[in-house]
């Protein structure tokens, strides 16, 4: 999910807790915003700590303008196959550079794996900018356009398609050998491990007790700690959960994609709606002209219907409609040929939204229907929780 | 799709390629002007609905106002209701209060107003029924107020006074249920005799009577700065008044809005006694007494060092004194205060109270008691052993030298102070200086010091036998 | 009618003043306040005009951030869609495409109107106490949710690549704590003389954005290509929508809360709704900005409400508050027509300006917007205000240059104003040591 609708979630969860509100207005106290703050912490940590201390066992980091492909795919082919030696559990991280031409000009490569072929595909793109316009007639010719390199382990890919490198840092690959003997492609292996494990939450909340003295700190930072790691959980790439007892990511429940727009809209509105409600409730404590006995009196249950539920799903219907009438469309038509460097251009042309339903994927996990059950209700479960003793603490 | 394809956007060859390799556009997603045009109609027609609705509607709204609450602090609301008390004037503002019977309770209905740079004829009076728009004050532990800046802001519908009297009003006045009284927050026109007056700090409150009832009469002091006199009233005078009727803690008080709704109709007299025949028959009675002032006794408030009171001996020691509240003398002008003092004749209309085991005449105000200049010396004693329990209450004029002094301890206020005063004859006797004469003193008398005292013969505390001062000037350093 | 006449009429006068770079509505409001005390004229009449100011800022204001600055590819990184566009030679396209976002937003804000008389007040009832933490927690999110703009760190070492990464959040952090020493200055001590006291925001604002984006469009080599002036705008209308919505959302949050200004709300609309892509982007922020600025003045006038929020509502009340329902509906009417009006003229401008400005050097254009902006801080503020303009410009290159946000400016510089509303001024300047 966006950061936004994790600081948002966080203080949601924080609203709940009737001293953090009243003391808000009593005292000016912004305790309440330790919500939101750890809310958003597990990808503060992973993407302005933790990205710059990942171990890099190998860099690519190619010439912009004398760029060969072939080495770079023999380099990350090779690295494939060296892990496929190694001991299950072990992983080796390869950081891939960008190519900056220009302030706003780089030079677009992609790395695709090939599990059919067992073949690392590295395609050279024409100068792109950050947003993706590729600058044309500036491919390049055909015998530095491509790059194959095969390795020996079958390989788990579950991100699918091709990875673009272009704009500002580029991205990071593990390598993770796994008990099966295969070989599985992690995407960006810093992230969402020890920053977005329970465990590291629980040294967080402790540490807050130990400065404040208070469990209602202790609790507001273990509560919005712990929604940011369900809501990941959601999406398709898990969390280390109990690092450093479990050493990888676990897969997501695929539930939501985190950068789909409606979903994180969705969240915001229902994370307002119930901070409303909240303070609409404990306000009654401080004065009773800042609250509307009316609408307390709904009970959550009523208002969430009203207030939540019934606008989204006219929302989700609209989008239901939009998606089947835009199905099979894809983001580009192709009216060229689709061989040599001008079409695979056109093919890779960044600047695309929202493709996933474009790509079926064979080995693209699915959890099973109990998993996605659990991870709902355990969703669920903690705001029932919050809203029955949240009055209290 | 020939390679000369080019983009409607940026015009440049895109060889067939969608979106335009160059700028971006994608030709299959886009809008006409003719989409803004739908939007502009359909704006438009909002418009007109909303146009429609500014045409049909023009009634403000009022805010209960007891509904006012911190939430709506400097909002702009209309409020509506009866003027119910007020005006206040300050300078450059007006202020008055506004009920709305929005509320059980009074304090809850009623909302405090401010009207900056108030223009006379819309400044409203209790009993007007006004409606007024402003900004709301209702800071959080605050006072709420309305501050009204433009005149156009008020509209008042002017009350009608009925007539009554002040009878009818008390008799159906309920203290602890104000609102139930027929004539709260009316316009009323009673007569009635003024009977006393008490000052406030910002205000006068006059007693007004029919003989049968009580009731008081607000009077701001703002109102004799706007219009530049004072009200002019005496004890005794005859007054009919129109104003509205408000109330405070409970009671009823006429508000006065201008001097120019209350009339004098006529003056009673007080029946004229002589001092001396002033007794307990008399009491209750308001009469005019006279004589010479023999002495002025300072009395203290025991709580600060302000006076409280002046007891006036008037002719004779014994006779019954007059006494005359500090704040009672502080509406007289500076020259007839100054003339309070020994020596001087008066002529004054009091109310003869009850005072201990005998009676005193209390002077009752408004009014400007006759004042003729003179001078008076009590008898002088040289020899101060001369001064015993049997001259208690007697006059004296001592003359002699400091030889001790003393403090009696008063708390947290300055201390009371007990001088040894010695004659000629090596006789002594003890000067008694409250602390609310001392501290006025700009040089105490000390040790060492020929001091003349006029003073009465008096005990306190601890000290049977002392010789008090009236006054500062009782007191005459000589050496 | 002749209220309705009023809104054009500042829509004419808003539309002029709009195409000079550097004004903003504060300015609008106290030339307008200026024309009421020389033209003396019924006030609800003027309080039309203020709204005709408005508007046409929000709407034929685009034209200034589309055509005033143009860069090649050296200075490309820091520029907004709009430029991008005219670069491609769409110029008119993005101006016409952030004035359909506007309109969307003035079509929203009709919609609710009905209802604000009921929606508002809840708002504001329950809200009420908590502003002051709201407000420090967008400031807390905004800081803390800025990612790193690094190109990749080469460095060997794991702290030399921390280093690298973090070049661009230190500059961040730098500017906001510069920016909040400046307005613990700007709003303290009288620089600006007091008789022009009521603009001496002008020139922080103007230092910190115009200047500098003014003065990299300066060694900017290209040459503005010619444009298109098709009625046709490539926008699909589900990025019209997307864009209104989470624009007007943006919008109206920044005009509801205190302190927090149309570039924060816009943030917040687009990280909340994922806003994707240019086109996106543009009727986003065009949507957000005229529902902030109309927005807050509208605010004023809900009946019940009376909210004064933004420099608009705050200068025209002491002219005229809104005292029946009826002048509420009068408003609305009045915003509906000035929009279209605006509208129209944005149309013709942007034509026109399309036509002028191809085959001129860039470099030209940027000098003359330039001398203009320093005129018009010099009438405004005088020399005091020259000297603060050069600083806060001095300020304003770094986020550009350090590849961090330029919001980061605009939230420390209006942090003193957080910390008084919650009464933490003196303890602050304490702990600074100038106190």
């Amino acid at each position: 999910m966006r950061g936004l609708t994790h600081f948002i979630m966080g203080i949601t969860v924080a609203t709940f807790f009737k001293s953090l509100v009243t003391g808000a207005i009593l005292t000016d106290s912004w305790l309440i915003l330790l919500g939101g703050v750890f809310g958003l912490l597990p990808d503060t940590l992973d993407f302005k700590f933790l990205v710059y201390v990942e171990k890099q066992d190998v860099v690519i980091d190619p010439d912009p303008y004398d760029v060969k492909p072939q080495e770079i795919a023999n380099k990350i082919a090779d690295e494939i196959t060296k892990v496929g030696t190694m001991k299950p559990g072990e992983m080796r991280r390869l950081q891939m550079h960008t190519m900056k031409l220009g302030p706003d000009l780089w030079q677009s490569y992609s790395i695709y794996f090939n599990k059919a072929k067992s073949q690392v595909e590295v395609k050279v793109g024409p100068h792109a900018t950050t947003s993706g316009i590729p600058a044309f007639g500036t491919e390049p010719p055909a015998d530095k356009a491509l790059g194959v390199a095969k390795f020996t382990p079958k390989l788990v890919d579950t991100h699918g398609r091709a990875t673009e490198v272009k704009g500002f840092g580029g991205p990071s690959f593990g390598f993770l050998k796994k008990k099966d003997g295969t070989v599985e492609v992690v995407f960006i292996p810093f992230h969402r491990r020890s920053g977005h494990s329970l465990t590291m939450g629980i040294v967080c909340a402790l540490l807050g007790y130990l400065v404040s003295q208070s469990w209602v700190v202790f609790g507001v930072i273990i509560a919005g700690w712990t929604m940011h790691i369900v809501l990941d959980t959601f999406g398709h790439m898990g969390n280390n959960l109990f690092w450093p007892i479990t050493k990888q990511r676990t897969s997501g429940l695929y539930l939501v994609s985190a950068s789909n727009p409606y979903w994180n809209a969705f969240t915001v509105y229902s994370c307002i709606a119930i901070i409303l409600w909240n303070m609409n409730l404990y306000n009654a404590s401080v004065s009773p002209a800042y609250t509307i006995p009316g609408i307390s009196a709904l009970g959550p249950a009523i208002y969430l219907f009203f207030v939540v539920a019934i606008p989204w799903a006219i929302v989700g219907a609209m989008y239901y409609w939009y998606k089947q009438k835009t199905k099979g469309a894809r983001p580009f038509e192709l009216f060229a040929p689709t061989t040599g460097a001008v079409g695979m251009a056109a093919t890779d042309s960044a600047g695309v939204q929202e493709q996933e339903h474009y790509y079926e994927i064979d080995e693209k996990p699915k959890p099973s229907i109990i998993l996605r059950i659990l991870g709902v209700a355990i969703l669920a479960a903690i705001f029932v929780v919050l809203f029955i003793f949240g009055p209290s603490w | 799709m020939t390679e000369e394809k080019r983009c409607p956007a940026c015009g440049k060859p895109t060889a067939g390629y969608v979106p335009c390799p160059h700028c971006g556009a994608d030709p299959r997603n886009s809008i006409t002007l003719k989409f803004a045009a739908v939007i502009c109609v359909i704006i438009l027609g909002f418009g007109a609905v909303f146009y429609l609705a500014y045409l049909t509607t023009s009634e403000a709204a009022p805010t209960a106002i007891s509904s006012i609450d911190s939430w709506i602090d400097y909002s702009y609301v209309w409020v509506n209701g009866v003027v119910s008390s007020g005006p206040n004037y300050g300078s450059g503002v007006a202020s008055f209060e506004i009920y709305d019977n929005s509320a059980e309770r009074l304090e809850d209905a009623t909302l405090p107003v401010e009207y900056y740079d108030p223009v006379d004829n819309t400044v409203p009076t209790v009993g007007d029924q006004i409606m007024a728009f402003g900004q709301l004050r209702a800071p959080v532990g605050g006072d709420k107020e309305l501050r009204i800046s433009f005149p156009s802001d008020i509209q008042l519908t002017r009350a009608e006074p009925v007539a009554t009297t002040i009878s009818d009003i008390m008799s159906t006045w309920d203290t602890s249920d104000p609102l139930s009284s027929p004539w709260i927050f009316k316009r009323v026109t009673l007569t009635g005799t003024v009977t006393g007056v008490r000052p406030l700090s910002s205000a006068k409150i006059y007693t007004l009577t029919d003989g049968v009832s009580d009731i008081e009469l607000y009077v701001h002091n703002g109102r004799e700065t706007l219009e530049n006199r004072s009200l002019g009233l005496n004890v005794l005078d005859v007054v009919t008044v129109t104003s509205g009727l408000s109330q405070y803690s409970g009671s009823p008080q006429l508000v006065l809005a201008s001097f120019d709704e209350l009339q004098v109709v006529s003056s009673e007299n007080a029946p004229e006694v002589e001092i001396q025949s002033v007794n307990e028959n008399m009491i209750d009675n308001v009469v005019r007494v006279g004589g010479k002032i023999l002495f002025v006794e300072t009395k203290g408030s025991g709580s600060d060092l302000e006076f409280s009171e002046r007891v006036l001996s008037l002719d004779n020691i014994y006779n019954p004194n007059v006494s005359v509240s500090e704040d009672l003398l502080d509406l007289m002008s500076d020259n007839d205060k100054a003339l309070v003092k020994r020596g001087t004749t008066i002529e004054l209309v009091g109310d003869v109270q009850r005072y201990g085991s005998s009676v005193r005449v209390a002077w009752v105000g408004p009014q400007s008691p006759t004042l003729t200049s003179g001078s008076y010396e009590p008898p002088s004693v040289d020899n101060f052993l001369a001064i015993t329990s049997d001259n208690l209450n007697e006059l004296v004029t001592i003359t002699g030298s400091v030889t001790a002094e003393s403090e009696i301890s008063v708390g947290w206020l300055p201390s009371h102070w007990l001088l040894t005063l010695q004659d000629n004859l090596g006789g002594s006797v003890s000067v008694y200086l409250p602390n609310f004469l001392y501290e006025r003193m700009e040089s105490p008398p000390a040790v060492g010091d020929t001091i003349e005292v006029v003073g009465k013969v008096t005990s306190i505390s601890g000290h049977s036998l002392v010789v008090q001062p009236g006054v500062i000037d009782d007191v005459q350093r000589l050496s | 009618m002749i209220y309705l006449l009023y809104g054009l009429i500042g829509v004419l006068i808003g539309s002029v003043l709009s195409v000079l770079p550097s004004l903003h509505p504060l300015n609008f409001a106290g030339i307008g306040v200026f024309i009421y005390l020389v033209f003396p004229s019924d006030p609800l009449g003027m309080m039309m005009i203020f709204m005709g100011m408005i508007v046409a800022y929000s709407i034929v204001g685009t034209v200034t951030s589309t055509f005033m600055g143009a860069p090649d590819d050296s200075t490309v990184y820091m520029v907004f869609p709009n430029q991008k566009y005219l670069m491609f030679g769409r110029g008119y396209e993005a101006s016409m495409i952030c004035g359909i976002g506007a309109l969307g937003a003035v079509l929203i804000l009709l919609m609710i109107a009905p209802v604000s008389s009921t929606i508002f007040p809840i708002f504001r009832k329950i809200t009420t106490p908590h502003y002051n933490w709201v407000l420090i927690g967008c400031v807390v999110y905004l800081l803390q949710s800025e990612w790193p703009k690094d190109f990749g760190s080469r460095a060997k070492t794991k702290l030399g690549r921390l280093k690298d990464g973090w070049a661009s959040l230190g500059a961040g952090w730098f500017v906001f704590f510069i920016s909040m020493m400046l307005g613990f200055i700007v709003m303290n001590t009288p620089i600006v003389p007091a008789d022009r006291a009521f603009q001496n925001i002008m020139p922080v604002f103007v230092g910190f954005f115009a200047v500098p984006w003014v003065l990299t469009n300066m060694i900017s080599k290209a040459d503005i290509p010619p444009q298109s002036v098709s009625n046709r705008f490539f926008v699909s209308k589900k990025d019209m929508l997307r864009g209104t919505s989470a624009g007007f959302f943006g919008g109206m949050f920044a005009a509801y809360e205190p302190i927090i200004t149309a570039g924060v709300g816009g943030v917040f609309a687009g990280h909340a709704t994922s806003t994707q892509g240019d086109t996106q982007f543009m009727v986003s922020g065009s949507a957000g900005r005229l529902t902030y600025y109309v927005g807050a003045f509208f605010l004023l006038w809900v009946p019940l409400l009376h909210l004064t929020r933004g420099g608009m509502a705050w200068t025209s009340s002491l002219i005229y508050q809104p005292r029946t329902e009826s002048d509420f509906w009068l408003m609305m009417s009045a915003i509906a027509v000035s929009a279209v009006f605006a509208f129209i003229i944005l149309a013709f401008v942007a034509r026109f300006i399309a036509k002028m400005v191809a085959g001129v050097s860039f470099k030209k254009i940027s000098i003359a917007v330039l001398f203009v902006v320093l005129a018009m801080v010099f009438g405004f503020t005088g020399f005091e205000g020259l000297v603060i303009m050069a600083i806060c410009t001095g300020i304003g290159l770094i986020p550009p240059m350090f590849r961090t946000r330029r919001l980061n400016m605009l939230l420390g510089f209006f942090f003193p104003v957080f910390l008084n509303m919650i009464g933490m001024r003196a303890d602050v300047l304490k702990v600074l040591g100038v106190y």
